[in-house]
């Protein structure tokens, strides 16, 4: 299956309820608080949903990461006016950094959810790795400033 | 930092209609003990402007 990103297929459907004022609206993150979570398996382009998280039953040090900084993690992304030719562009304004796995783990997707978790809630972001990595114990990922999660909408 | 290529897709034009998201991120994964970057990952659909460079560009 092949790679994608971008917006889930459920907050395709809710950001589209909105849009024309339907029920069943998309509900954006309480207070503009975001999380980097981290999956085993692909949304995929076809499906945009269904991927596995990591667990802190396999991975006791894992935990979704806050954006922003300073200690809160609202306003966690930096976002650009449209412009033509480009669209919108948002970049995550802050280093991202997933605690060093306790056991080895396969990471084959981010995503951005509106809950700390480590489960639930509603993933509103993705994206797809073009291969599964392993993340051996003793090795974090990292996602920079401002260029290491970057969003156009067009 | 590894030495890996990096070409992408430019970014794409925006639609007469209608809108889409798309994007993606650049993953490092680093040895905590020592700093040192043992992958790069880039992500299919991501596009940086700065991020066009070849092999012999990439200097850290």
């Amino acid at each position: 299956m092949a790679a994608g990103s971008g917006l889930t297929a459920a907050v395709d459907l809710t950001l589209t309820r909105t849009i024309v004022g339907a029920t069943s609206p998309y509900t954006s993150p309480s207070g503009g608080a975001m999380w980097c979570s981290l999956y085993s398996t692909q949304f995929t382009a076809a499906t945009k949903a269904g991927a596995t998280e990591w667990t802190t039953g396999s991975d006791t040090n894992y935990a979704r990461q806050a954006l922003g900084t300073g200690g809160t993690n609202t306003s966690g992304w930096t976002i650009n006016a449209y412009a033509s030719g480009t669209g919108v562009v948002i970049t995550n304004f802050a280093t991202l950094t997933q605690p060093a796995p306790s056991s080895s783990q396969t990471l084959n997707a981010v995503g951005f959810c509106d809950t700390v978790g480590p489960t639930g809630g509603n993933i509103d972001l993705f994206a797809d790795l073009p291969s599964p990595q392993t993340v051996n114990t003793g090795v974090q990922v990292i996602i920079a400033a401002t260029t290491g999660a970057v969003f156009t909408i067009y | 930092m590894s030495d890996v290529s990096i070409e992408h897709e430019p970014t794409p034009p925006p639609r007469a209609s209608g809108t889409r998201m798309k994007g993606g991120c650049h993953i490092h994964l680093v040895e905590e003990a020592t700093g040192k970057v043992v992958s790069e990952v880039i992500t299919p659909d991501y596009v940086y402007q700065n991020e066009r460079r070849t092999r012999e560009e990439r200097k850290y």
